[in-house]
């Protein structure tokens, strides 16, 4: 049992890890404009798809890819945005428009994204785990970790939190709110470009490989907490834990349980499990 | 606004009209049709893309050769996007907009599943080429009439070839894993019945995962509790791949098949030689297995050179036989193409279609292994226990396990 509860424990943080980078990305852009970016998950394919084109079909080295693909979503973002904001509203319209791109260019077929780490077992004790997963992880955390230390230390991204905590204080003091809800913009969309990139090698890289994990991290930011973004990587990697520990019991249950588990989320804590519980004033 | 609206509405209606009227024109000048709804997008897209080759294929060699009383044979072809609905959508705009003769189609199974209902109802003659669940056939076997056919192994006669391997090399303990779709849950109800039947123990499983999962940790650490000396697990080439790199996780190292869904080229793709070597799949179809089917071959080869030889050899040759049949049945009712406006001669046409498919008793140049007559008023399977046998990977290619 213990074997079993280690290797659940294991392919659970690589699996999760990835929904807290994604879901990294809807905090963003929800606490500047109170707008949830539901491209998330297709951004993520987008970067999976062009890093395949830089990795496989160029030969470019694995580390140029993740930057190529950051910078692409990025630079793409940024683009849309001088031009006007109300795509914030058509998220969902632009994640079709994507997928259907994405088929276009690359075909509707998973393609192989091989890990620039090899495809070598690593044994942890009993069970075992990819490098890749093994990197999925420490990257995620990381990444995530890096997010805050810039929206908590860097100006730019002190300025992105004033925006966040009140939007007209933040203008008076002269910071371009505009300009803000751009930057989180684009931060999202890099973080999932970059969580593309990361886990092609083990999902595939395919025109519909970001709808399933961008419910899942919306699952996981939900069970996280909105606004709390350590809590969003908590809940991120407890929905990928959860799912393998359930899986054990009984592999039927596994896609249902996040489900539920945010339900259970919502009527007990709305806010999250860190979020911060709202104080009625009377 | 409403006075000035008035006339351009009035003028848009103009030209409607006569739009109408150009299309009922050319309507008379119709050729006839022959409906062709698969999966060109989604999980089984493989097998579409293949089976749009043998299509094309049938097609075009029967217009060669004068098409259907001087005139060229028309194929209506559409993506069902591997979804039922959308599938359901295809085959009632095949049935009441483009006014088709017969269906081939679909590949999915659980596509298949939902469109039966309609075929049957309308009296439309559905050819199955691809899709295996076993149900396709079984839910109108009773009906006096069935207008569903197959040119394809179905699950059952697929599960039978597992079967008989495991009693001939005396496997003991069972192991079964399938997919959540429509398609893997009647593949474990099939095996579960035929292991019962044959007397062999399944000693895990069922276990299920989804057809994107990307690990399958957990079903194979079940496997692994219930000492199985052999996996029988119904999954795509995608979930396939997983599988078999879950295996090394775990340390899981028994041989294992899934249906002949591994035939599938993307499988070699995604996972290379080394991973799939000795991973097994059912098949009923080689290119060297007669006379037709290396003439055949060859003619795919040339065809399809552009496509750098990514062929499905299998899902191609059941796909050319199944349209073969259809414009066989065609030739044999030899209807009026002028008089197939009026709604009451097409349905009749269709209904004779049916009876001409099922009577068919010359078809000797099947490339697939199929008696001459393939169909008859109980049996609308073309394809049989002696039609097929399984395969393993083997260095890159599929070679027949012995």
């Amino acid at each position: 049992m213990l074997v079993k509860l280690w290797q659940a424990l294991l392919s659970g943080l690589s699996v999760g890890s990835v929904y807290a980078l994604i879901a990294q990305g809807y905090y963003v852009t929800f606490i500047t404009t109170g707008a949830l970016n539901f491209g998330q998950g297709d951004f993520l394919m987008i970067g999976a798809l062009f890093g395949v084109t830089c990795y496989v079909t160029l030969g470019l080295p694995y580390a140029i890819a993740i930057v190529g693909a950051v910078a692409l979503l990025a630079i793409r973002t940024t683009l849309r945005h001088a031009l006007s904001l109300s795509w914030v509203l058509s998220t969902v319209a632009v994640s079709i428009i994507l997928k259907n791109a994405a088929v276009q260019i690359w075909g509707p077929e998973q393609i192989k994204f091989p890990s620039p780490f090899g495809d070598k077992v690593i044994h942890i004790g009993p069970a075992g785990i990819f490098p890749q997963e093994l990197f999925i992880i420490f990257g995620s955390i990381g990444t995530v970790l890096l997010v805050q230390f810039f929206l908590k230390r860097a100006v730019l991204g002190k300025a992105l939190t004033a925006v966040a905590y009140n939007r007209k204080a933040a203008a008076v003091m002269g910071i371009n709110v505009q300009r803000m809800v751009v930057l989180a913009f684009v931060l999202s969309s890099a973080l999932a470009g970059l969580g593309g990139v990361l886990i092609a090698p083990i999902t595939f890289a395919w025109a519909y490989m970001g709808t399933v994990p961008g419910i899942k991290a919306f699952a996981a930011a939900i069970i996280g907490g909105l606004e709390n973004p350590i809590g969003i990587l908590i809940g991120g990697l407890a929905v990928g834990v959860l799912e393998q520990f359930f899986g054990i019991i009984n592999s039927n249950l596994k896609e249902g349980i996040t489900f539920l588990f945010v339900l259970l989320i919502l009527a007990v804590r709305p806010t999250g499990l860190m979020g911060r519980k709202e104080i009625e004033k009377v | 606004m409403r006075a000035r609206g008035w006339p351009r509405h009035a003028a848009c209606s103009l030209i409607a009209g006569l739009g109408l009227i150009a299309a009922s024109c050319a309507l008379a000048a119709d050729p006839i049709k022959i409906g062709f709804s698969v999966s060109l997008t989604g999980g089984t897209d493989d097998y579409g893309k293949a089976a749009l080759m043998g299509f094309k294929l049938a097609l075009k060699e029967y217009n060669a050769k004068g098409g259907y009383k001087g005139q060229p044979v028309e194929g209506v072809i559409y993506d069902d996007e591997t979804k039922p609905a959308k599938g359901v959508e295809n085959v009632t705009r095949l049935i009441t907009r483009d006014n088709v003769l017969a269906i081939v189609g679909p590949v999915n199974s659980g596509v298949a599943l939902a469109i039966i209902d309609i075929a049957q109802k309308q009296q439309v003659t559905l050819m199955d080429p691809i899709a295996t669940a076993e149900d396709i056939i079984k839910r109108y076997a009773k009906e006096p009439k069935s207008y569903i056919f197959r040119v394809s192994l179905n699950d059952g006669i697929q599960t039978s070839f597992m079967v008989d391997y495991i009693q001939k090399k005396g496997y003991k303990r069972i192991g079964l894993m399938h997919d959540s779709t429509g398609w893997g849950q009647s593949g474990r109800d099939t095996a579960l019945r035929l292991l019962k039947e044959a007397n062999v123990n399944i000693a895990a499983g069922p276990e299920v995962f989804d057809q994107n999962d990307t690990d399958m940790t957990q079903q194979l650490t079940k496997m692994k509790d219930g000492n199985v000396d052999f996996i029988i697990s119904y999954s795509l080439a995608p979930a396939g791949v997983q599988i078999a790199k879950s295996m090394q996780k775990v340390g899981v190292k028994v041989p294992w098949t899934s249906t002949w869904a591994l035939i599938a080229p993307n499988f070699l793709k995604l996972g290379g030689k080394d991973l799939i070597e000795g991973i097994m799949t059912v098949t009923s179809y080689t290119i060297d297995h007669s006379e037709n089917a290396k003439k055949f071959h060859a003619v795919v080869e040339r065809e399809y050179a552009a496509d750098a030889g990514d062929f499905h050899p299998v899902a191609t040759a059941q796909t050319y036989d199944a349209t073969r049949l259809v414009l066989r049945a065609l030739d044999k009712v030899g209807p009026d193409p002028t008089r197939l406006e009026d709604r009451a001669y097409l349905k009749e046409v269709r209904r004779q279609m049916r009876d001409a498919v099922e009577g068919i008793d010359d078809f000797t140049q099947a490339v697939t292994k199929m008696k001459p007559r393939p169909f008859s008023a109980d049996n609308h399977e073309s394809l049989g226990r002696d039609s097929g046998f399984l395969a393993v990977w083997h260095n890159g290619k599929l070679v027949r396990a012995e």
